[in-house]
C-alpha cells in the first residue's frame, strides 16, 4: 500500500524543506557557484541567518564552501555539491508525487471526517 | 513560495545578463557616439561624440565594480556538458579506442539569440532582394525626407556602373535598415532566451518596433505609387529609414533604454540589503 500524503509530507527531507535553505539551494542550482553577498541579496536573509543555514547545508554535504582573496578581502563562494544536486532533484520529485497523491487522496474512514455544520 | 523560487532561479541564471549598466548602456553610448559620424563633423559634435565614446568605457569599468560590490558575483554554469569517455568500436589490435563524447554546445542564451538573428538575416535579405528597389538621393536638408527624388532603381544594372561607386546613399539606407533588423532580432532573441517573461516584455516591444522599421525600410518600393506619391505612414517614417544617422541614434537609444530597464529590474528583484537586528 502506498504512503498517504501525510506520511509523504513527514518523510520530506527537512534540511531541504526549510524555506530559507530551499531558496539557497534553488539559487545554487541555477549557477555554477555564487558568492555570499549574492546569496544574501537574493534570499533576503541577514548575514547571521545565512551563515547558519549555510553551515547546516555544509554539514549535510549539500553545498561546498570555498574561500578566496579578492583585493585583500575574503570572498566566500558557495556551490551545490553533486549530492546536493541529487538531493534537490529528489526533493522536487517527492513534492510532485506528494501533490499528485494529495489530489487523489480520499478519507478512508468517513467517521473521522467532521460533518459540515 | 513557487513564485519566489521562480524569481530566484531567473535572477541567478540571468544575473550577468541583467547588468545593464555594464553591457547595453556602454554599447549604446558607443553607438550614439558613432551616430553623427556620417553627417555631423563640426568640432562641437566631435567633442560630444568623443565624450560619449570615452564615457562608455568609464561606465563599463565602474559598473563592473558597482555590481560586484552591491550584488555580489555569480558564475554561470558552463555551456558544455561534462565530457565523458565513450568507447568507439573500431577494428584495431589495440582494442576499442576511447573518444570524447558529445559536442561543444553553445549556451542556451546564445542559441536563443542566434536563431532569430539567423532567421532575420535570411528573411530580411529575401525581402530586400524581392521588393522594388529605390534609389534615394541625399537631401541638403537633414529633416526633409528625400522622397521627391526617389525613382525605381535596379541595383544590379545601374549600381556597379554608377560614376559614384559605391553608391553612398543606397548603402547608407540599406545599412540603417540592417541595423534595425539585427538589433531587433537580437532583442527578440534575448526576450525568448529569458523565457518570454512578462517582466522582460520591453525587449519584445523594442525588438518588434525595430523589426517593423526595418521591414518598412526594405519594402519602401511597395509604398511608392505610380503618381510619384508615397503612402502616408511611409511618408511619416521615411527619414527614420533613409538617413543612416537616425537608425544609429534610435538603436543606440534602444540599447541604453534596455540597459537601464535591465538594471532597474535587477535592483527591484534583489531588493535592499537586510540589516541585522540590533
Amino acid at each position: 500500500m502506498s504512503a498517504t500524503p501525510f506520511e509523504q509530507l513527514a518523510n520530506l527531507d527537512r534540511t531541504v524543506h526549510d524555506p530559507a535553505r530551499l531558496a539557497i539551494l534553488t539559487a545554487l542550482s541555477a549557477c555554477e557557484r555564487a558568492d555570499f553577498l549574492f546569496l544574501l541579496r537574493i534570499t533576503g536573509l541577514t548575514k547571521g541567518n545565512l551563515s547558519s543555514h549555510l553551515s547546516k547545508l555544509e554539514e549535510a554535504e549539500l553545498v561546498v564552501i570555498e574561500k578566496r582573496f579578492v583585493e585583500k578581502k575574503t570572498q566566500t563562494l558557495v556551490r551545490l555539491s553533486d549530492a546536493g544536486r541529487r538531493t534537490l532533484e529528489g526533493y522536487w520529485k517527492a513534492m510532485a508525487e506528494l501533490r499528485a497523491s494529495a489530489a487523489r487522496w480520499q478519507p478512508q474512514n468517513a467517521a473521522l471526517v467532521p460533518s459540515p455544520g | 513560495m513557487t513564485r519566489k523560487l521562480d524569481r530566484i532561479r531567473f535572477v541567478t541564471r540571468h544575473f550577468n545578463d541583467l547588468q545593464g549598466l555594464r553591457y547595453w548602456v556602454p554599447l549604446g553610448l558607443i553607438t550614439l557616439s558613432l551616430g553623427g559620424a556620417v553627417y555631423f563633423d563640426n568640432p562641437g559634435f566631435l567633442v560630444l561624440r568623443s565624450a560619449l565614446f570615452l564615457g562608455a568605457f568609464v561606465v563599463a569599468a565602474r559598473a563592473r565594480r558597482y555590481y560586484r560590490d552591491t550584488f555580489g558575483e555569480v558564475e554561470i554554469q558552463p555551456a558544455r556538458p561534462a565530457r565523458q569517455l565513450q568507447t568507439l568500436s573500431i577494428y584495431s589490435p589495440a582494442g576499442p579506442t576511447p573518444r570524447i563524447g558529445g559536442f561543444q554546445r553553445l549556451s542556451p542564451m546564445t542559441e536563443s539569440v542566434l536563431i532569430p538573428l539567423g532567421l532575420t538575416v535570411i528573411l530580411f535579405a529575401f525581402l530586400q532582394a524581392t521588393s522594388p528597389a529605390m534609389t534615394i538621393v541625399e537631401d541638403e536638408s537633414l529633416l526633409q525626407a528625400p522622397w521627391t527624388t526617389m525613382t525605381v532603381f535596379s541595383f544590379a544594372e545601374e549600381g556597379v556602373r554608377s560614376p559614384q561607386w559605391p553608391p553612398n546613399s543606397t548603402f547608407k539606407v540599406a545599412g540603417g535598415q540592417w541595423l534595425y533588423a539585427l538589433l531587433g532580432a537580437c532583442f527578440l532573441g534575448i526576450w525568448l532566451g529569458r523565457g518570454g517573461r512578462f517582466s522582460q516584455s520591453y525587449y519584445l516591444l523594442l525588438g518588434l518596433s525595430l523589426l517593423a522599421l526595418s521591414v518598412l525600410g526594405a519594402s519602401l518600393g511597395y509604398f511608392y505609387r505610380s503618381t510619384g506619391e508615397i503612402a502616408r505612414i511611409a511618408d511619416f517614417l521615411l527619414p527614420a529609414v533613409t538617413h543612416l544617422w537616425i537608425p544609429v541614434l534610435v538603436c543606440g537609444g534602444a540599447m541604453i533604454v534596455a540597459g537601464l530597464l535591465d538594471h532597474r529590474q535587477l535592483q527591484w528583484l534583489l531588493g535592499p540589503a537586510v540589516e541585522e537586528a540590533p
